[in-house]
């Protein structure tokens, strides 16, 4: 009879051998879950300008960044501030330096620990004119910033004490610091890199990140994809582990490729009626108000809306919002009577009043203007090339005929050309203007119409709102900003240089699949936060 | 033939910086510069962009900037991509319309050479008087209607290839634009094909070949066709052209990320070293393809030589 025991040494090769093959099993199982891995498919608009966190400035280019690179602080599904890679932080008594703790675990994409340095090389190029940071701005609070972004050498307000420990210092009190130090541009970028590689760091084959996914393929005008970066604080929180941007240009095409399965999110919905758009995708259809403003700027610089306050105000009486966001915009939109989203300014609901009785104030108001049936105003209403616009802006037109005989010429214009002749005051009468908030602050809208901003295409000037905002800028008390906020805006209205529309809202397709996916105003939605229904 | 080829390459050397030139003027003239950006907030960056770009400087001084950076084969930053130059996003755009294209015009006349036999074969009847119209048809539907209906009815519906986008297997998703670039230059082949061949029928050279008592078989393609097809190649340029220009629209319907697409975006942007790098491109396949007629038809039909 054969000897079927087995001697030590072979007892140890067979387990080994075993073993091996388990492992290899393992790995495999591994490989091909991780092969099969599900990717979320983000459709994201056009192609992003920039994955530069500090010279990227597209809403696109926005959405990437907020999932690759990461700041001092970010935010939660809610849109509300919370530590990113500072863990806590601790902030002078008046206010003017921070003191920022930050995680011993944060590292960089590559591996590599994200000091206090970092951050302060960081804050550096994005106030180097070399850089030509798009959103600088935001960080013009920094002492010496402004000098800086200028081409001096000023010292900059950021130092880092030890490697963990980052202090900032402020030209002034500065409320929302914090919602600022979210945005990309105040990201950790890896200087390192950016010194290596040039102006090609942002390949996917050299792009070091500081969020919670990295780069793995960009594809121009096509495709970018994410996957999840193994060195992010939080990693064991990411559930998903490989996102896909699309560039989807068309909100039509954008929808069909939805529709078709090919995507799990997307950056719009196609255009029409909000009870059609329910009976299409049904629970899929998230609509929610967002931070924005739509309005039609008024040139205050020039005839013939300048000095004559009775005409501004004759024509924002004469629209009637209602109809507008029931007939033309049709997705939720909220009628406005001022500059700030009411979720912003928490300001009541204005109080209903007939048509009739603001289309007999509104004619009043015209014949004060010097106007009337016989002798009508002739205006000129510029806008941008959009299918909304046109519908818009022809609903208007109709509604200042009607109710007072207005002659408006409508201007179509493109987009660059429109920003141009906005800013240049010259030509311009009545124009689209608008607004989309970064930051869930009031001032992120009042500052519009400070006196040196050149967003303020109206021309509109008053000291007594540059006295508001300038306090408001230093007020930290909650109540007392908002107060403050409500004033400022109340001051801008009374010299009417804008006529508000309507509030914006978000809107998006989501796959039932996706969980995790939380409307908020600044409609921020990181692919960190969100999760798969089934795992 | 050597003066003939240096004559072909100054030409068209000459028509490429006059392109260049004229584009930049054009470009420079129009309102709307690529800095006007509704978000910039601040009077030191928009400088920042524009000393970083160099928009500031003269027309003479960018266009000499330009050619001299075009000869190294180099196009410069984009202005709106800001992480690419622009020959890199034209090495990623050229072989998707150049694939595209190279498709659509094969569908097209591959599949209108036999359909044109067919109705040239029975001219007047029943089937001619069917291909003319279905022609006609294809030829005057806009591609902006038959792109998407394309893609309601193969992606949407039935599922059988992706409605938009590029990812792999490549050809999946250049099929559906392919076809809808197709549609129309299919109907615009056969209606020359169809006249080509009825010509070359009437021609003595077929009547002398018919003559001879070759079968129908050996006189329509060792007889009509050659005389017929150098007729239709002629029109291989513009369709050529029509194709290119064709793409701009099936790339924006299926968001495919092809020269038509950066020739769009960066004519809305403002992106003026991408639209030029994208307009002198367009320029050399469209000189590239004529010489390549050229050359066919030489070797094709002796008379021309």
């Amino acid at each position: 009879m054969r000897d079927v025991s087995f001697t030590r040494s072979e007892k140890i090769g067979n387990l080994q051998r075993v073993s091996k093959t388990l492992f290899a099993v393992i790995l495999s199982v591994f490989l091909c879950e991780l092969l099969h891995a599900r990717t979320l498919q983000r459709g994201n608009g056009p192609e992003p300008d920039s994955l530069d966190p500090q010279r990227g400035q597209s809403l696109s280019a926005q959405n990437i960044l907020r999932d690759i690179f990461e700041g001092l602080t970010r935010e939660d599904a809610y849109g509300a501030i919370i530590p990113g890679i500072a863990e806590r932080w601790e902030s002078s008594s008046d206010g003017l330096v921070w003191t920022f703790y930050l995680r011993s675990s944060a590292k960089f994409s590559d591996g590599a620990s994200i000091s206090a340095n970092d951050f302060v090389a960081s804050f550096a190029r994005a106030l180097d004119p070399k850089t030509a940071a798009p959103y600088a701005t935001q960080l013009l609070v920094l002492q010496g910033a402004r000098a800086r972004l200028q081409g001096g050498t000023t010292a900059l307000g950021a130092r880092a004490v030890n490697a963990q420990v980052l202090e900032l210092t402020l030209n002034q009190i500065t409320p929302n610091l914090l919602a600022r130090l979210s945005l990309p541009v105040a990201a950790a970028v890896p200087t390192a890199t950016i010194a290596r590689f040039g102006a090609l760091w942002t390949r996917a084959e050299n792009i070091v990140s500081s969020g919670a996914y990295s780069v793995r393929t960009w594809r121009p005008l096509a495709t970018i994809e994410l996957i999840k970066n193994p060195h992010y604080y939080e990693s064991d929180s990411v559930a998903i582990s490989q996102v896909r941007y699309h560039v989807t240009e068309d909100a039509s095409e954008e929808a069909r490729r939805f529709d078709a399965g090919e995507l799990d999110l997307t950056e719009t919905i196609p255009p029409g009626r909000l009870q059609q758009l329910r009976a299409r995708f049904g629970s899929k259809l998230r609509v929610a108000p967002s931070l924005g403003s739509f309005f039609l700027g008024l040139n205050l610089t020039g005839p013939p809306l300048k000095d004559n306050l009775a005409l501004r105000q004759a024509l924002s009486l004469a629209i009637d919002r209602t109809r507008i966001v029931e007939i033309v915009t049709g997705t939720g939109e909220e009628p406005a009577y001022a500059l700030l989203p009411r979720i912003l300014s928490g300001a009541a609901k204005p109080v209903h009043t007939p048509r009739t009785v603001n289309e007999a104030r509104a004619q009043a108001l015209y014949q004060r203007a010097g106007y009337s049936r016989d002798r009508p105003l002739t205006i000129e209403l510029r806008y941008n090339t959009s299918l909304l616009n046109r519908r818009l802006m022809l609903t208007i037109s109709v509604m200042w005929e009607q109710v007072l005989g207005v002659q408006t010429v409508l201007r179509q214009e493109e987009m660059k050309v429109l920003v141009q002749n906005r800013r240049a005051k010259r030509i311009t009468q009545a124009f689209r203007g608008g607004w989309n908030a970064d930051l869930a602050d009031p001032l992120d809208f009042l500052d519009i119409f400070a006196p040196d901003s050149t967003l303020n295409t109206t021309g509109f000037q008053s000291q007594k709102y540059t006295a508001l905002l300038e306090t408001l800028r230093r007020t930290t008390d909650p109540v007392a900003a908002q107060r403050l906020a409500l004033a400022a805006e109340a001051e801008l209205m009374a010299a009417q240089p804008i006529i508000p529309l309507f509030y914006y809202t978000s809107k998006h397709l989501v796959s039932p699949e996706i969980a995790g996916f939380v409307e908020n105003s600044l409609d921020h939605h990181p692919s960190r936060l969100l999760r798969w229904t089934q795992p | 033939m050597l003066t003939l080829v240096l004559k072909k390459l100054l030409g068209g050397v000459f028509v490429l910086l006059a392109l260049v030139a004229i584009c930049l003027a054009l470009l420079r003239s129009v309102p709307g510069g690529p800095f006007d950006n509704e978000r910039i907030a601040s009077v030191e960056v928009q400088a920042a962009m524009a000393a970083r770009y160099g928009t500031d400087a003269s027309y003479t001084s960018q266009l000499r900037r330009y050619l001299s950076g075009m000869i190294k084969g180099d196009f410069g930053p984009s202005f709106q991509y800001a992480d690419f130059n622009v020959a890199e996003l034209l090495r990623a755009a050229l072989p998707i319309t150049l694939s595209l294209g190279a498709l659509g015009l094969s569908f097209a006349w591959l599949s209108a050479l036999p359909v044109a036999l067919f109705a040239a074969n029975h001219p007047g009847g029943r089937a001619d008087i069917a291909v003319r119209a279905l022609s006609t048809g294809l030829l005057s539907t806009p591609k902006f209607v038959t792109a998407p209906l394309l893609a309601l009815l193969f992606a949407s519906t039935l599922h059988w290839l992706p409605s938009a986008g590029l990812g792999e297997p490549m050809w999946k998703y250049l099929l559906l634009p392919a076809l809808a670039l197709a549609l129309t230059q299919f109907g615009m082949a056969v209606r020359v094909l169809r006249g080509a061949l009825l010509d070359a029928a009437d021609s003595d050279a077929l009547k002398a070949a018919r003559a001879r008592g070759f079968s129908a078989v050996r006189l329509q393609t060792r007889h009509l066709l050659p005389i017929a097809l150098p007729t239709a190649l002629a029109f291989l340029l513009p369709s050529a052209v029509a194709v290119l220009t064709g793409s701009a629209v099936v790339e924006q319907v299926y968001a495919l990320p092809g020269l038509g697409r950066a020739l769009v975006s960066s004519a809305f942007n403002r992106d003026y070293t991408l639209l030029l790098g994208v307009v002198v491109s367009c320029g050399i396949i469209v000189l590239v393809i004529g010489w390549l007629v050229e050359i066919a038809l030489l070797a094709l039909d002796p008379r021309r030589r």
